[in-house]
């Protein structure tokens, strides 16, 4: 605890502004140069977008769950409701300029994420407020309602849902901005970059107003806000429109990225990724999310090319990021950062890489015994292969070596725990 | 005026009263304390007083305009504002924030999302001062949570008056402190009883006696006596019912 304070009191001496700008410029950077170190390789670029969007959706998710003590399981209504106002806006656009006239044929497809937006925060605005009374299970209980109740609603309403075959549009009508064609995936990366780009940087800058100030507060102690003259409600409600716009936007660059949506995107397994992709990447620290929504991302994708047990492998990711980094990779880095800022690292990062060591281990040892699960009652598994794995999975030899590594990981880790107890 | 005036507050909790019938007027910029034997029901009429419980009857006026059942976050408006027994402060945020997010709505940026909380020029201004009032300069950037426990007593009475208000309850200020550390918080509620109307209830009969203006002497949810600590001390009912147990 002194040592917190001793270091944040040398922090508060110096602090220079232009700093700040530095993740900013690499993040830039980092967009522009993409392109040309995939060139030519559309399924990367297909792949790249489908992070963009992800990265807008988790970071508009935590804004409820890091960063205002909310846990939602329906933020896919947003997301879903969002990229179905920018689907049929692209429908208009689409008939508008087959007429060559009307509001419509001026509207560009790349604006389609402010439809989004705007139909998320309006559908938050609408039916938040009976939410945001308290946070907590009440409020858990009534977003997972919430969200399989818009979800069955899709089903009922096929004029404006499309039923289960859901909507399409196109993305290539009315007018093009910036010479942007949209016909490839690597056109639609242009897009998807600046729109991640905007919607990062407001995500970022609202978390430093007093409304996003206070939305730290809400969550840290609601029953203090009422005594510094706030309504916590109020506070909940307008942090709940605010991450329902950003998860509109996010849905209004699916509409455009994917040409197609489907009631399925308003239910509990996107809500469910929002989640996975927050906690992953870690709710306590800003870029969190970010972190999550890209490995996630290529997690789900890549792996499921080569394994059948994808899934089951993303909810091992999971499990043990829940169990043994609970702030998340986010929160990991940070730990680092912080360690190296104050000089610290070299004690600590011993004790850090042993605890690594053994999680690899662990998981190690239980993607082999999920292999040879995987081998032994469905045949051979091409992620196996990959990982140059040839075992017989009739052979006794296998399991146990898997055994051995998991317990060999569990005792690595129990003795790096009482370690660091020890040295703290 | 009186800053605050109670009449026939009474609250019940089922079939039990804990406030039966008080009537109190506190001055404007008095030092009031309530003091009482535990379970005479202090904290409870903090609690009414400031909107955590709406009374049973009875009405209660602050500045001349009524508040009683009145939500907490209404009451805090209107210029009273109370801390906690018990710290009760935004752990994660930092001692700094802690007191600027108590100073927003008063800079009119309550909610403000389209401009930086850095830019709120009047809040800020007002968080420093509060800030070098407590003393808490040098641990600013400290989040709250990671406080020493008198620094956290502290950083609770800057939060209760960075809001502005002019009448301050202060629910046991010095309650675990060591005497140095009493001595640093006694210094404190002086600074903040300038030019604001203070009641504090309090354990700590030295606390009492050296603080407070008036003294109203609460036992079982009624007020036996209020006065000049000289004339609570030289009370025989009050001898009887609260100080008796102490000089015996």
């Amino acid at each position: 605890m002194s040592q917190d304070i001793s270091a944040a009191m040398q922090r508060s001496k110096s602090r220079p502004s232009l700093r700040g700008l530095v993740p900013w410029v690499v993040f830039a950077a980092v967009l522009l140069l993409l392109p040309f170190v995939f060139q030519g390789n559309s399924t990367a670029f297909t792949l790249l977008n489908v992070i963009g969007i992800n990265i807008v959706f988790a970071l508009s998710y935590n804004m409820l769950l890091g960063q205002g003590g909310m846990l939602s399981f329906g933020h896919a209504v947003f997301f879903g409701l969002g990229s179905y106002a920018a689907m049929h806006a692209m429908i208009a656009i689409d008939d508008a300029s087959y007429a060559g006239e009307g509001f419509w044929a001026h509207v560009p497809v790349v604006g389609m994420p402010v439809i989004g937006m705007i139909a998320g925060g309006l559908v938050a605005l609408v039916l938040g407020w009976p939410f945001c009374r308290r946070a907590g299970t009440a409020f858990a209980m009534i977003t997972l309602g919430l969200g399989e109740m818009v979800a069955a609603a899709g089903q009922m309403f096929p004029s404006l849902f499309g039923g289960e075959a859901g909507i399409y549009g196109n993305r290539m009508v009315g007018p093009q901005w910036f010479g942007l064609e949209l016909a490839q995936s690597a056109d639609v990366y242009w897009f998807m970059a600046f729109w991640t780009f905007l919607a990062v940087f407001a995500m970022w800058a609202f978390t430093r107003t007093p409304l996003g100030r206070m939305s730290n507060a809400v969550r840290d102690n609601p029953d203090r806000l009422q005594f510094i003259g706030y309504q916590p409600r109020n506070i909940r409600f307008m942090i709940f429109i605010a991450s329902g716009s950003f998860g509109g936007l996010a849905g209004g660059m699916a509409a455009v990225n994917y040409e197609i949506i489907t009631p399925e995107a308003l239910g509990l397994i996107p809500s469910g990724l929002a989640l996975l992709m927050a906690a992953v990447g870690g709710l306590g620290v800003f870029y969190g999310p970010i972190v999550g929504a890209i490995v996630v991302t290529l997690m789900n994708s890549m792996l499921s090319d080569y394994t059948d047990a994808s899934i089951l492998y993303v909810g091992l990711v999971f499990l043990s990021i829940v169990m043994f980094a609970p702030r998340g990779l986010g929160g990991g880095i940070e730990q680092v950062r912080v360690a190296w800022r104050d000089g610290d690292l070299g004690r600590r990062l011993p004790g850090w890489l042993t605890g690594t060591l053994a999680v690899g281990l662990i998981i190690v040892g239980m993607v082999v015994l999920v292999e040879m699960m995987f081998q032994a009652t469905h045949g051979d598994d091409e992620f196996a292969q990959v990982l140059g794995m040839e075992f017989d999975a009739a052979a006794l030899w296998g399991w146990l070596a898997a055994a051995v590594l998991v317990a060999l990981g569990v005792v690595i880790k129990r003795a790096t725990n009482k370690l660091r107890e020890d040295q703290a | 005026m009186s800053a605050l005036s109670i009449k026939g507050l009474t609250k019940n909790f089922g079939p039990a009263e804990v406030i039966c019938g008080v009537d109190l007027d506190v001055a404007e910029n008095e030092v009031h304390a309530v003091i009482g034997p535990n379970g005479a029901g202090k904290s409870t009429f903090f609690n009414l007083l400031s909107g955590a419980f709406p009374p049973s009857s009875g009405e209660i006026y602050l500045k001349g305009e009524r508040i009683d059942g009145l939500s907490p976050e209404k009451i805090q408006q209107r210029g009273l504002s109370r801390s906690f027994q018990v710290s009760n402060v935004f752990g994660n945020l930092s001692v700094f924030e802690n007191i600027r997010c108590a100073c927003f709505k008063q800079s009119g940026a309550g909610y403000v999302f389209w401009r930086p909380a850095g830019k709120v020029r009047a809040a800020n201004q007002r968080a420093d001062e509060v800030l070098e009032m407590i003393g808490l300069q040098a641990l600013r950037d400290v989040p709250a949570g990671a406080l020493p426990y008198a620094s956290q007593r502290a950083l609770e009475i800057g939060m209760t008056i960075a809001g502005g208000a002019d009448v301050v309850l202060l629910d046991e200020p010095t309650a675990g402190m060591s005497n140095t550390e009493t001595t640093q918080a006694i210094n404190l509620i002086r600074q903040v009883a300038q030019g604001r109307t203070l009641m504090i209830v309090e354990h700590d009969m030295g606390v009492v006696f050296e603080l407070a203006d008036r003294i109203s002497v609460l036992v079982y949810g009624k007020i036996i006596a209020t006065g000049t600590p000289e004339e609570i001390r030289n009370d025989p009912r009050v001898k009887e019912a609260y100080l008796g147990e102490e000089a015996a």
